[in-house]
This record gives C-alpha cells, structure tokens and sequence, in this order.
C-alpha cells in the first residue's frame, strides 16, 4: 500500500473537528475531506474556546479574522489569566501573555525583580515593590478592564504583547462548520460502528448504512475516542489523576460583568476552582472538583473529565486530537492551541497511505512531549497554590520534570528552556512569583547589574506600561464598536 | 522529589551576596581562558577565580574555525569585533566546504542559514528534490546566500531583508593560540588571577570526595571551592582524580589523529572552512589572515602516521611554515561534565573531531550552563549538577550523531576506511533519523540546541541521501511553476551574493590585512 493520502476523515462534531476539516480541506490540495458526527460525550471544547496569539496560522486557512468571531461568535479580547485567591493567603494575581520588557544588563528582568523583593526584605502582604504584574503590559492593560492591540514599534510598551481570543463555543462551531463546508467537506450520516483490521480502521460504519473508507481518520470526537479506543492499545492511556485530581466540570451560573475584563479567570476556592470567561453576550462559569470532595448532589450539566492522555495519539491510520488525545483541566487555556498544533504537526508530518510507523513514531514524541509539558506546568499551577484542602491535596509526589522545575527554580531562578512548552519564560515567572514561590536567591547573573540602574530602568517601564495603559480604551468600548453597536 | 516546602508570609531578610565562590581554573588555552574571563565578567561578585597553567605545557592550538553561536559568547562579555579579529587574525566564515564526502568529486557548502523559502510552509527542500536530477537542475547551496557569497569570496554581516531571502549568520576562523592571550588580558583586567605552575597532585576531602586543592610543583598549594577542568586530554581532575568514566565513541568515528602544519596563503580569502574527505578522514583547509591552517584527521589503524603526515604536506597550497605536529585523541566523553565539586570544560570533558567546528562551542555551553547553575548559598547542588549534565547529554549527542552522519552517508567505497563507516551500524537515534529523511523528507523541528534543521538538510542535500518521496504539498505546484520559481530565487540569490563587498575589502576595512 503506497502513495499520498487522498481522503481523510474526520470523526466528530465539535470545535476541534471542523477545525480540522476546514485546515486539512484547504492545506492538502488534492485531498476530500469528509466529517462523520459522533455523539460521543461531549468534551470541554464545548464548554469554553479561547484560541491562542497564534490564532492566524490556522484561521488564515480556512478564511476567518478576529473581525469575524468578534461579530459572529461572541469574541472577546484575552490578555492572560488571573488566579484568584490562588497564592499565598488566598492573594490573587495575573499571568499576561507576550513580554515583560526584556533582559537587563544580560539578567532576566524576573530575576532582578526577585532581587529587589529579596533586598527589600519583603513578605507578601505587605510588599511596597509592585508585584511582577506590574510590569506584564498585557496584565495591566486586563486588570484596567481596557484593550489595545500589539504595537509594530518594538520600543513601545505594547510591543510584546500578546493577545487571544476567547469565544462563545456553539456560534464558533458554526463558523468553522460554514468554513469547511465552504473548503469543500462533505459531512455524511452520523457514525454507527468502527470496523478494524489489525491496527487499521478499514471503515466507517454509517446510521444509514453506508459503509465509509478513508487513508487517514481524524478522531476529533471528544473525551471518548470511539475510533482510537477501538484500535489495539487505543484505550492505553497515562493517568494524570493522581496529580490532578478534579474529575467533575459542573456549569454554574454567573451574572455578567459590564467592565467585560479580558481575562479569564480561574478562582479557587476549598476543594476546586471555577474557571469564568466572560463573553460578549454571556459568561461561562463551570467550576472544577474531585467528585469525593463534592460540596452537593449531582446536579445537571455535569461533565466527568478523566485527567489523562493516550498513550499514543497515532495508532495505525488513525489519530486523535483534541480531548481524544488529551484530557487535562482548562487551567491554562490551551485547549484550542493544542487542537491547532495537532493540525500543524499532521500536515507537517503527513504520511502516505501506509501510515509507516517510524513516521508515525515521530508523530507520537512530537506530541507526547507537548502534552507531558503541559501537565507539568498544569500541575505546577495548582501546587503553587497555598491550598491543601480536600480536592487540592496532590495524592503522590509531583511528576519528576515538574518537581525538577520547581526545585530548580526555589535553588536559582533557574528555568530552563525545553522545546514546546504551553507558554514562555515570562508566563511561568509570573505564575511563580505570583503565587509567591521565591527563589532562596536571584539568578547569578542579576548580581551584575548595578542595583539603582535596575530600580531606574525598572521604574521608568513601570511608568511607560502606566501611562501607555491609560490612554487605552476600555475593552468594552472596543468590543461593542467591533460589533457594531455603538456605546 | 518531595514538594518543596512553602515559605508562608516569613519575613525574608536580605542577606546580601554570599561569599565568593573561590573558582580555581585548571588549565590555560581556549577553555580556561574562555571560562576564566567568562566567570571574571558575568559573575564578578559570586567567583573568585585563579587560573593555573603550565608554559611546559603545550597547547593543542590549532587554526580553528567557529559558529555563529561564538558571537553571542564575545557580545556577552563585551568584547568587540574588530578588536578580536585584530588580536586574533581572524578572518569571517559563511560555513563549510565539504569535499569528496558523498562521492569523490562532490562539492557541498554548509552554510549558517537555511536554504531557499518555505513556499506555503512547506520547508524548501522538497522543492528542491523534484528537481533532483533534470537536466539544469541547481545543487541545493545555490538557494543559500552565505554559500553563493563564501564561493564568490564576498562578505557582508547581514542580507537585505526586502529581497525576501532567509536571513544568515556569520562565524569565525582564527588562531586559537592567540585567542587564550586575548582573553587572559580581558580575564586579569576583570579580576581573575593566574598562578603559574604544573599540577602534581589533586588533594581531596575524605568524607565528602570533594577536591579542596591542588598542589603544584614546587609544592605551592591552591586551594578552592569549585574547579574547573580545562587541562585538555589528560582530564587531571575530572577524569583522572575523579575517576568520571570515558564513554568511547570510536566505534562510530574511527579518527583517532590529526597532523596539522600552517601554510602560506594562496589565492582569494573565501569566508569558508573547507574539509576535504581523504582515504582514511578528511583534512581541514581554515584560511586566516596571515596564514592558512592545515590538519589531516586520521584513523591511525588505517594509514600510518608517516604516510599521514606526507598525504597532508602534498596537498596544501604552499609553502609549510612550520613543522607539522601530531596530536592523538579519543572521540567521546566523560560520562558526567559535573561531578562533586568539579567541572570539566573543553577536552578534559570530552572531545568530538572538529569536522564542524564544535570545539569551542562545547566549552561555551559548558561555560554558560556553569553560570547559570553557579554555586549559591546552598552550595553546589543536585539539582543543579543534574540538570548540567542533562543539558550537555543533549548536546554531545546530538553533536555525535550529525558527525556521524557525515561519515556514514556516503557512497565511497575506495578505501577499507569508508568501506568500514559506510557500512557500520550506527546509534538508534541517528538511524530513525535517516530513516524518516529518506523515507519523505523529515527533519526534527528542535528549538533548541545545536544543529536544527538546515545543517541535516545540507548534509542530505550534499551526500546524496535522498528522500524517496516529497511532501505532498509540494507535489501540487505545477512543474512549470516550480522551475520558474526556483530559477528566480537561484537569480536573486546570485544576484545579492555579487552586491556583496570582497571579503579581504570588509577585512581591511576593519584594519586587519594580510601580513
């Protein structure tokens, strides 16, 4: 069995499925793309969407712009995420994409901000040198509730910056849907069974009986994977759970915020957190928790969320993406940027119709590393926390990369650079000091650079970010304008 | 590991800097001299360095040739440019000429930068490969605009980013013997110290193993906190007192030599290092201002030393001007860089032929890493000897298996030398590789380290490892187009080599010339 993939399909119904369907239709030419719904249980991608600064290199494919899900999908602007009463004496605090300045003299700018708290002899609760935030751009524009977008001139305080989207998952869907559609995807009757030979899916066996073949499926369809769970070893899975220990996604209802921050926000309370992402027209709310630390009864809506990923995401011909792939709390937002990572890596990665294992071997360590680093800084996340309360309590020792990361960093200020990370330098420093885990000692290299021309240069960004923030719109404004409704 | 314990709301009070690291470098040349002046520039406060080294001693010191990663390592302790070419009659480099690898009579630059544009995302590449073989069909190094430059001898730091071609770097070739005096007088400016002196004896603690001392000829005592090793082969610390076990890598890289005589220049100053394959290695051509460096690397179990060394002074371009000189080495490592108290940078903590030009950069590595992961209040710790370590395993690995490639990607069958590396199995990691490059293409997307993609690529591209399919984006672009295009780059590409100053022009402009 030789030569290209030409049909490819995918099983599902949600955001990650047409997602693929409309990119994959538009980036292989020559290739038909079909989608097959599946009703599996539906996966968090249902329940909220924030789509990362890298947006446009999988929404340029299948034709839409920020303008377009501002409109047409409740879109709104997000500059980071804020962790309420997640640090230390329940403080709470910003991690802001994009940039914090740059180095000093050769110093990263957190280790010589850690060196100022140090020389000031500070606690937390008391702290007259403004918290690491201060200089994250994109949390101060968010803590302002008010918006603007990356600056072209490098020297600007906005230059760094960074900025994701967030939306409003069912009326996304149906853009992506309308996308593929458009690309040419043919959708067909809805997947009855999964029929094998060996390590290969032969077919698709369709409600209206048709018998549907493909060179590659795309499993898209949620916490499930009916196609890859079918597949030998399919099921295998590493369990996170025993770090992470939330196993229940229960909807809450929140009254919306007329300031509209642009944030998400994860706030934490005894026994869990609640994620709350404010939309243009709704707030999503959905809280997190371990089901034997349950505060009520079972109530609707509840999603049960098996903290995990596959063993391997690329079984035979077939591969799985989104949830399929990964199960793991929205802490960090990076649903969707996994999703379209997935993407990337199958187009650049794309073998022929034999699906070779040593080319799908490649596949599965691109991704296995990607998904593994997300878990540790998942759970470096909520070890941060000051909580040990029912739900939080971590049931076994942290995963030996992220207690690395960790003691590293309490030693040194150290955090070493790995490939395909979920965020950068300045997302992790944030978090870190945020919460208030302080290195014993800055990084060697801050003891270089004289401690007044810091303070001086420091103070000069501060006021820069300041005023630069204050002449901002509100993002409210903004977004109102970008939909056409006037103030 | 147990999660580390919360400080809860505990007022911290500042302590200011702990005492001084007594940092005691063994060793002069390139890396004790680019560790000295490293930690007297970076870490002015936090080490207390002396640099113990012998004039007995000789140092290896041979023309030598660099990455663009040596201009991050000058920039950071402030050295300038013209400064360093001055004292170091150093000219620049665009990347390596390899010669004779794949078949006898093949030519192929490895330049510092990628090859042509990624039309679409799709990597240049395999584009490239669906012209492999029409008639007209352009080698790769014509889409590279360092390669076309360093042939036509032309220079200039950085491209015109309107003409739409990927951007480059840029290295050097200099006299490491001069580059170790360079930085001695940069490294006692800022504070380091040099004690003259052999070492005889290596004094440890006996509970802990940790080295407190060393013990000169002539019985002075030099006592410090961290040491680091940079006494070449003889490994005095880390190696021999220590006992750190050799990983010998000689199954894969048979040299275990290398003759090297200077030679006077003639002809143009390309900005390129030419390595030549031979019967039994290759030979290095490194063109300096003054002069031009010779050496053959050899495997002595396959030519004698005698037919060595004649086999070399035939094939230089002049007049020899000094009597060629033997070295032997091992190729592999030290297990661990960092054991106990000692740290080994440079040849004492392993050693890879310099078939591109990584010397230098393992002891920067070493060197950064050291800095980063440099003794605090709590001492040397585990966690900071461990991830020293993991970072260099990456690295020398890495470094081993693209060396290897060179070697065991070839078609030649002309001497039992490269019948033995093109026929020998290779390391796992370096054979998946291959095997996903021939197959259709695919390179590993590392973002960090050394060797990313486009070094792979040029040596696929140069030794004939071809892949037997293209990625099928590729395919899509209709054969007229993708001529068209191709021909087009090929045009602008030569186009903004040729705009480019001479070489020995931008050379004189920075006040070195030719003695």
């Amino acid at each position: 069995m030789t030569g290209p993939i030409r049909r490819i399909v995918i099983a599902g119904d949600g955001l990650a499925a047409w997602t693929a369907a409309g990119v994959l239709a538009r980036r292989l030419p020559g290739v038909a793309v079909a989608v097959v719904p599946t009703a599996c249980r539906p996966s968090l991608d249902d329940l909220y969407a924030t789509v990362p600064p890298d947006r446009a290199r999988i929404h340029d494919a299948i034709g839409i712009d920020d303008r377009d899900l501002i409109t047409s999908a409740q879109g709104v602007f997000r500059f980071g995420i804020r962790f309420g009463s997640w640090g230390v004496g329940g403080v709470s605090f910003c991690v802001g994409l994009g940039g914090l300045g740059g180095p000093i003299g050769g110093s990263t700018f957190d280790q010589l901000w850690v060196r100022e708290w140090h020389r000031r002899g500070q606690t937390l609760h008391d702290a007259d040198w403004p918290p690491m935030e201060a200089w994250s751009p994109a949390a101060m524009l968010s803590v302002q509730n008010r918006f603007a977008p990356p600056s072209d001139d490098p020297r600007h305080p906005f230059g760094e910056l960074a900025v994701s989207l967030a939306l409003d998952p069912p009326s996304y869907r149906a853009l992506l849907r309308a996308a593929a559609v458009r690309s040419g995807v043919r959708i067909t009757a809805p997947l009855s069974a999964v029929e094998l030979t060996g390590e290969r899916i032969t077919c698709l066996r369709l409600v209206d009986g048709t018998a549907l073949e493909a060179d590659l499926f795309v499993d898209a369809s949620g916490p499930d994977a009916c196609l890859l769970s079918s597949l030998p070893g399919g099921e295998k899975r590493d369990d996170w759970s025993g770090w992470l220990t939330a196993d229940r996604v229960a909807l809450e209802q929140i009254d919306a915020d007329p300031l509209l921050p642009p944030l998400d926000a994860a706030i934490a309370d005894a026994s869990g957190w609640t994620l709350v992402s404010p939309l243009a027209e709704r707030t999503v709310a959905a809280r997190l928790y371990a089901s034997e630390h349950a505060r009520q009864a079972a109530r609707s809506h509840h999603q049960i969320l098996a903290q995990s990923r596959r063993e391997r995401a690329w079984i035979g011909n077939c591969v799985a993406i989104g949830d399929a792939a990964v199960e793991i709390e929205p802490l960090l937002m990076r649903h969707l940027a996994l999703v379209h990572a997935a993407i990337r890596r199958i187009i650049a990665l794309l073998p022929g119709v034999d699906c070779a294992p040593v080319e799908t071997a490649q596949y599965n360590r691109d991704w296995r590393e990607e998904a593994d680093h997300l878990r540790d800084w998942t759970v470096i996340a909520r070890a941060v926390s000051g909580r040990t309360g029912d739900g939080w309590l971590m049931r076994t020792e942290l995963p030996e990369p992220a207690a690395a990361i960790l003691q590293l960093w309490r030693e040194k200020g150290v955090l070493s650079a790995r490939d395909r990370e979920p965020w950068g330098r300045e997302q992790s420093a944030q978090l870190l000091l945020g919460a208030g885990w302080m290195p014993d000692e800055p990084g060697a290299l801050a003891q270089r650079v004289p401690e007044q021309d810091f303070r001086h240069v420091a103070e000069r960004r501060r006021q820069m970010i300041v005023a630069a923030v204050a002449a901002a719109p509100m993002h409210a404004d903004v977004i109102a304008r970008l939909r056409g409704r006037g103030l | 590991m147990h999660r580390p314990s919360r400080r809860q709301g505990v007022r911290v009070m500042y302590q200011g800097p702990s005492m001084p690291t007594r940092v005691v470098v063994i060793g002069g040349g390139t890396a004790g001299w680019m560790t000295a002046a490293s930690l007297a520039s970076l870490l002015p406060h936090r080490a207390d360095v002396v640099l113990v080294e012998s004039e007995e001693i000789g140092i290896v010191g041979v023309g030598e040739a660099t990455l663009p990663s040596l201009r991050a390592f000058n920039e950071r302790i402030g050295i300038d440019e013209a400064r360093f070419m001055k004292a170091t009659c150093a000219t620049f480099k665009y990347g390596i000429d390899f010669r004779d690898w794949g078949r006898v009579g093949d030519g192929y630059i490895n330049p510092f930068g990628q090859h042509g544009v990624d039309w679409g995302d799709v990597p240049f590449h395999h584009f490239w490969a669906r012209t492999r073989g029409d008639a007209g069909a352009l080698p790769m190094e014509a889409y590279s605009l360092p390669a076309v430059a360093g042939r036509m001898g032309r220079f200039a730091h950085t491209g015109n980013a309107a003409l739409g071609l990927a951007p480059f770097g840029y290295a050097y070739q200099f006299d490491a013997t001069l580059f170790a005096p360079f930085l001695r007088s940069l490294a006692e400016q800022r504070g380091a110290r040099r004690v003259e002196g052999r070492v005889v004896e290596v004094l440890r603690d006996g509970v802990s193993g940790h080295v407190t001392a060393v013990r000169l000829a002539g019985g002075r005592v030099v006592e410090g906190d961290l040491f680091v090793d940079c006494s070449g082969f003889r490994s005095l610390l880390l190696g021999d007192a220590l006992g750190e076990p050799w990983e010998d890598w000689s199954r894969w890289l048979p040299c275990d030599s290398a003759v090297a005589v200077p030679c006077r220049s003639v002809g143009p100053l390309l900005p390129l290092t030419t390595a030549t394959a031979m019967s039994a290695g290759w030979r290095w051509r490194i063109p300096l201002q003054h002069r031009v460096g010779n050496g053959y690397v050899y495997a002595s179990d396959h030519v004698g030393d005698d037919a060595a060394r004649e086999a070399l002074l035939s094939a230089i371009e002049g007049e020899p001007l000094a009597e060629p000189r033997l070295l032997r080495f091992r190729p592999g490592r030290r297990r661990r860089g960092w054991v106990g108290n000692v740290v080994g940078a440079g040849l004492a903590g392993g050693f890879l032929e310099p078939l591109e030009s990584t010397s230098i950069y393992l002891v920067q590595i070493a060197i950064h890493m050291l800095i980063e992961l440099f003794p605090g209040r709590n001492g040397i710790t585990p966690a900071a000897t461990e991830q020293f370590n993991r970072q260099l395993d990456l690295e020398y690995e890495r470094i081993r298996d693209f060396l290897i490639l060179h070697y065991h990607a070839t078609e030649r069958d002309d001497s039992p030398f490269w019948h033995r590396v093109r026929t020998m199995s290779v390391p796992d990691t370096l054979t998946e590789k291959m095997e996903l490059f021939r197959r259709r293409g695919r390179v590993a997307q590392y973002g960090q380290g050394l060797f990313l993609e486009p070094s792979w690529v040029s040596v696929y591209a140069g030794q004939r490892v071809q892949q037997q399919e293209v990625d099928q984006r590729a395919v899509a672009m209709p054969s007229a187009q993708l001529r068209r295009m191709l021909a087009g780059l090929a045009t602008t590409t030569r186009a903004a080599a040729a705009a480019m100053p001479d070489h020995a022009a931008v050379l004189a402009r920075y006040g070195l010339s030719r003695a």
